[in-house]
């Protein structure tokens, strides 16, 4: 198979996951009691009115029309129009989206670096002193709620040293030209120094949290599969030719353990986007994360499912790009 | 069949090698001593708890103090009955979640990977779309369907995990039942139904077993993520995520308390859980323990 | 880092901090307080209230009349109003804004809908409203944001407004970034006097607890709605330590429990009364509330004109009587389920529920089983009659006892709260109040209704709100108005 026709299959084969994945979340969400239309209205307007709002929203159609209407939508580009704000639901989660994008971002250079090098140190010397440390630090990072780690370091940094702010994205005071909605770029962009340490500290504590969390599973695989490596007879060798660390380490075993290291490097990206839900609401943070559990609240039907889309989307191009990236790397994942 | 025993036997030998020698195997003791500390409390909670953890039996957030160890809540009740209460939830609803994830994945993924075709196409498809996608939204979206309650709760667990079952037991089925014991017993006039139970079943089931203690922990910190979501159990039964989210309201009047011990429970036993998987993980499957 | 800090000090602005969020700002959509808050700051209305009272004053209405028979309303509108862009304010504008929202059936309109008739331009400042029925209360309908005249130039015809719509008030928008932060700046072709600091800066915030600790830490200047009650006490006992000003203030919020006088075994007009003196009102205000809530034995609030303690006090030993007479006891007690929602009336209503279980068992005869529904599933449950016993609360529409009573004791009301409560005796003394325009009469007639509500026990009214805001020292001019109107415009900073 020539790599074109590889991802072009790939992009097929991902269409029904996302029309399943559309399935299910709609019928489930419309199994649940209640609308929109009451969660504004309901004990206030006479029932008439409700009514007479349902039918003006296409809430008394039949469930399977609802469901074929939406999917029309969604092909067309067009998410709907959240029930609560009457906005473009396209349009409120483009506004999100950069500050989840943001932490996203952080938390996975975090990840990163704490899961690519330690990952890495810790098989060279295993079960030396770095590797135990290694390895109890996976562990109890991975048996930490993301929610009450957040609440601990915003206790210690935010309420007691008042080292950063509690919550939010920016300061009132900085002010800066929004282009980009990544502040830390448009900070950079518009030069205004100020404005990018007061976006960096409202940063660092939900990616710092996001970021621990999430590393403790990369930092496992990363070790686990560079053991593997450095066993294989190939680095053996090299090894034994007298090449420095550095090279044997990073040159060979490392980047032999590509591929599942970045199979997992994706998945660990799609786990990121889960725990913002519960990190952004941990730290105020206005992505899609809180924008989920807030339109959850309201049964906010069009927005959580145009947040579901997006999220699926997401998921699904990276699950893509992925196979591409190791479809590249080594020819036999097409096969 | 003689040759499985034998290999069993072995392998219960090496099992109980392992354990008391390598390192994996005391990180296998210390989780499912962790393990069996929280059934304990668990079951003999009503005997092990000073107080009725329902009951106001003290003034409202009193810190840490020889009377109340944990301090007490907002409604004055005692925190330490309390966490020694949710362990009851925190781990029947794991359990259950996971075991009811193993009675829907495992059965499903045994006929698709047996009949293959259309059928196994399209839950292939079904479970696969599932499996990646955030687990906390999926539960978050049926637990907000099914409402509050133990068994509901379970539920929304549950359908997270099922396609992970699914997806091992299909391809294991589909790679062992072209193998030739299986081929020979449907030579042999075998049905369906037995090939699957006697011959298949017992094939895919240590890695099975595997996953279902990682799941464990797993199911674990769902629980305490919806319930910190405000979508577990109804109170005032004592639930660790729970009494997190009603905490927080008073960490900055300085209790502290409210949110350390609930959160330290949680963390304790999903620590226990993830040591035990990780140790069986190792024992168990010598397959895996090769690649890691 | 300190460099922040100082900048935050800056007299030209004031940056307040809340939990609350922005909706909409198209006042044909707009139907909550926050949202509405916002528009009463940056939009004039037809009438305003008094500063620091709930008293109607003529606003962008100079002046109006009624005809004899109570069903047309004359309004001469003031000279010199303009929006930001500087089109006029006249009859026209109104006309067209008012037939826009009953054009456009947003969540309000119902308040204008259900009364207004028809709307004539008499002259270019003069408007003329037909009603439907005799209604009393019309012109302090007119008090709220739905009324609120928007500019034709820049407002859709035909859909809702998904921007800010152009000042005619003290302020104007200048920057809105959802859920982040929205600016407001001195509009300076307001007619009314400027506002006394130039810029408020409104940040938003996911919980109580981060509010608090940015006010602390000096984030904000103000915190704003919804700061939990214990942390309010906190920050009042530290004022002087953190430099920080607690104010208190009353709410015409109350908080209730709706029994469905359907639903067995509330059918029974006797399990409805031993509930009615079984509640512990003390026990919650105090401990979920820290007495900033206070008990309420009416539905219509304690200050309010008519008000009287229509409900019986705590009582367990009556209500164990009642409860022998109906036939319970411990050994046969009476099961019921209590309902409550977690996030609509914020983080305390679980404690609130796990109180009243509380105290209705201390009669040793009643076992309640508690359960709770996400807000939108609870209304349906309501609706529909699922529910026989749940929590409810009401933030009133327009200021009058009438919206206190008729939307919870008429029959249509009764059915839309889920009590499906129905008693003609009441409903013919509302009415007659509805028709009459003296308050001593109407009083009267009010107090009638409460002690229907005592007998038949329909609501079981629990407390009545407060009203609270926090503020740096070097802040005044914060009023907690009754009316709930937060001004912006009257803030000053030292």
């Amino acid at each position: 198979m020539s790599l074109r026709s590889y991802i072009i299959t790939r992009i097929i084969l991902a269409l029904p996951m996302i029309f399943i994945l559309l399935a299910v979340i709609f019928f489930i969400l419309r199994i649940i009691p209640g609308d929109p239309v009451l969660a504004i209205l309901g004990g206030k307007a006479p029932i008439e009115v409700i009514q007479q709002k349902r039918h003006e929203l296409g809430l008394d159609k039949p469930v399977i029309v609802q469901f074929f209407d939406y999917i029309r939508g969604v092909i067309t580009g067009n998410l709907g129009t959240s029930t609560l704000t009457n906005r473009s639901v396209f349009e409120e989660l483009k506004d999100r989206f950069p500050a989840t994008l943001e932490l996203t971002i952080f938390s996975f250079l975090i990840v990163l670096v704490i899961g690519l090098f330690w990952g890495a140190e810790s098989a060279w010397r295993k079960d030396e002193g770095l590797d135990i440390v290694a390895r109890v630090y996976s562990l109890l990072l991975y048996a930490i709620p993301v929610f009450w780690f957040g609440l601990i370091l915003q206790l210690i940094f935010a309420s007691y040293l008042r080292w950063l702010p509690v919550g939010g994205r920016i300061s009132a005071v900085t002010n800066f030209k929004i282009v980009t909605g990544l502040y830390v770029l448009d900070a950079l962009l518009s030069k205004d120094w100020r404005g990018l340490l007061d976006v960096l500290r409202y940063l660092t504590l939900p990616s710092i949290t996001l970021g621990l969390v999430i590393s403790s599973v990369f930092l496992r695989m990363v070790r686990n599969n560079t053991v593997l490596m450095l066993s294989k007879d190939f680095v053996k060798a090299a090894r034994a030719r007298g090449l420095r660390k550095k090279i044997v380490l990073y040159g060979h075993a490392v980047r032999n353990a590509f591929v599942p290291i970045f199979t997992i490097m994706g998945m660990e990206f799609a786990a990121l986007l889960a725990g913002a839900i519960l990190t952004e609401t941990t730290f105020s943070w206005p992505g899609i994360g809180s924008y989920l559990v807030m339109k959850i609240r309201y049964r906010d039907f069009p927005a959580i499912q145009g947040t579901i889309v997006f999220f699926a989307l997401f998921i699904v191009v990276i699950s893509i790009i992925i196979d591409i990236v190791n479809a590249l790397v080594d020819p036999r994942v097409r096969y | 069949m003689v040759k499985n025993k034998s290999f069993l036997s072995e392998r219960i030998g090496e099992f109980v090698r392992d354990l008391t020698g390598s390192g994996t195997g005391r990180l296998t003791i210390v989780g499912s001593s962790i393990l069996i500390f929280f059934i304990v409390l668990a079951i003999f909670a009503p005997y092990i708890a000073p107080y009725d953890p329902t009951e106001k039996v003290g003034l409202s957030l009193e810190p840490p103090s020889r009377q109340f160890w944990f301090g007490t809540d907002n409604l004055g009740r005692d925190i330490l009955s309390r966490v020694i209460y949710g362990s009851r939830i925190a781990l029947s609803i794991s359990f259950m979640g996971v075991a009811i994830a193993f009675l829907i994945g495992v059965p499903l993924g045994l006929f698709s990977g047996y009949l293959g075709g259309w059928v196994d196409r399209i839950l292939t498809l079904i479970m696969d779309a599932m499996y990646i996608f955030p687990g906390l939204v999926l539960a978050i979206a049926i637990a907000a369907v099914l409402g509050p309650g133990v068994i509901n709760i379970s539920l929304s667990i549950a359908v997270v995990y099922a396609p992970t079952y699914f997806r091992i037991i299909r391809n294991q089925v589909a790679s062992v039942k072209s193998e030739l014991y299986v081929e020979a017993a449907r030579a042999l006039g075998a049905k369906n139904w037995e090939i699957l139970l006697k011959y298949i079943f017992p094939n895919v089931l240590p890695s099975v077993v595997v996953v279902l203690s990682m799941n464990l922990a797993d199911a674990l910190m769902t629980e305490a993520g919806l319930s910190f979501l405000g979508l577990g159990i109804a109170p005032p039964t004592p639930d660790w995520g729970f009494d997190l989210s009603s905490g927080q309201r008073f960490v900055l009047s300085r209790a502290w308390w409210g949110i350390l011990f609930p959160g330290l429970a949680i963390v304790f036993a999903a620590l226990g859980f993830s040591m035990f998987s990780e140790g069986i993980n190792e024992l168990l499957n010598p397959t895996i323990r090769e690649r890691r | 880092m300190h460099c922040l800090i100082v900048a935050a000090f800056s007299a030209d602005f004031i940056v307040v901090g809340t939990t609350d969020k922005i909706r909409t700002l198209d006042p044909a959509n707009c139907y909550d307080y926050f949202s509405s808050n916002i528009l009463q700051n940056i939009l004039a209305g037809p009438v305003d209230y008094k500063l620091g009272t709930a008293e109607i004053i003529p606003w962008l209405f100079e002046k109006w009349s009624v005809s004899d028979d109570g069903l047309t309303y004359t309004f001469s509108i003031r000279k010199g109003a303009m929006f930001e862009d500087g089109t006029p304010i006249d009859a026209e504008v109104f006309r067209w804004s008012w037939e826009r929202v009953l054009r456009l059936n947003g969540d309000p309109a119902f308040l204008l809908s259900d009364v207004i008739d028809k709307i004539e331009v008499a002259d270019q400042y003069t408007l003329k409203v037909k009603l439907k029925y005799k209604f009393s209360a019309f012109v302090s309908v007119l008090g709220y944001t739905v009324a609120f005249p928007v500019n034709p130039k820049a407002t859709p015809e035909n859909q809702f407004l998904d921007g800010a719509p152009l000042a005619s008030g003290p302020y104007r928008i200048t920057e809105w970034q959802r859920d982040v932060r929205i600016v407001l700046e001195a509009n300076p072709k307001y007619f009314g006097p400027a506002p006394k600091v130039p810029k408020i800066v409104i940040q938003f915030f996911e919980n109580s607890a981060q509010l608090r600790m940015a006010l602390e830490t000096g984030q904000i200047d103000i915190a704003y709605r919804h700061m939990d009650p214990r942390d309010i006490l906190d920050l009042k006992k530290m004022e002087s330590q953190l430099g920080i000003k607690v104010y208190l203030g009353t709410s015409p919020q109350i908080r209730y429990l709706v029994v469905n006088v359907k639903q067995p075994p509330f059918d029974n007009v006797y399990v409805r009364q031993v509930l009615s003196y079984a509640v512990d009102r003390d026990v919650i205000t105090k401990t979920v509330f820290s007495d900033l809530a206070k008990p309420l034995y009416s539905m219509i609030p304690m200050g309010w004109w008519s008000h009287i303690d229509a409900m019986p006090q705590h009582d367990v030993k009556t209500a164990v009587e009642i409860l022998k007479k109906a036939g319970y006891s411990s050994s046969n007690p009476l099961q019921i389920d209590l309902w409550y929602t977690p996030s609509h009336y914020g983080s305390t209503e679980a404690d609130v529920a796990q109180l009243l279980k509380r105290s209705l068992e201390e009669t040793k005869a009643i076992k309640v089983n508690i359960k709770y529904a996400e807000w939108s599933t609870y209304v349906e449950y309501f609706l529909n009659g699922t529910m026989g016993l749940f929590l409810l609360g009401w933030y009133p529409d327009y200021l009058d006892p009438d919206d206190y009573v008729w939307p919870f004791l008429s029959e249509s009301g009764a059915k839309s709260l889920g009590s499906f409560y129905s008693n003609m005796e009441v409903e013919n003394l509302m009415m007659q109040a509805r028709g009459v325009e003296s308050i001593e009469e109407r009083t009267k007639l009010y107090e009638q209704v409460q002690k229907f509500l005592a007998q038949d026990v329909p609501y079981i009214p629990l407390w009545q709100g407060f009203a609270d805001c926090e503020a740096k020292a070097n802040i005044s001019g914060i009023i907690l108005e009754p009316t709930q109107i937060f001004r912006y415009y009257v803030l000053e900073k030292k």
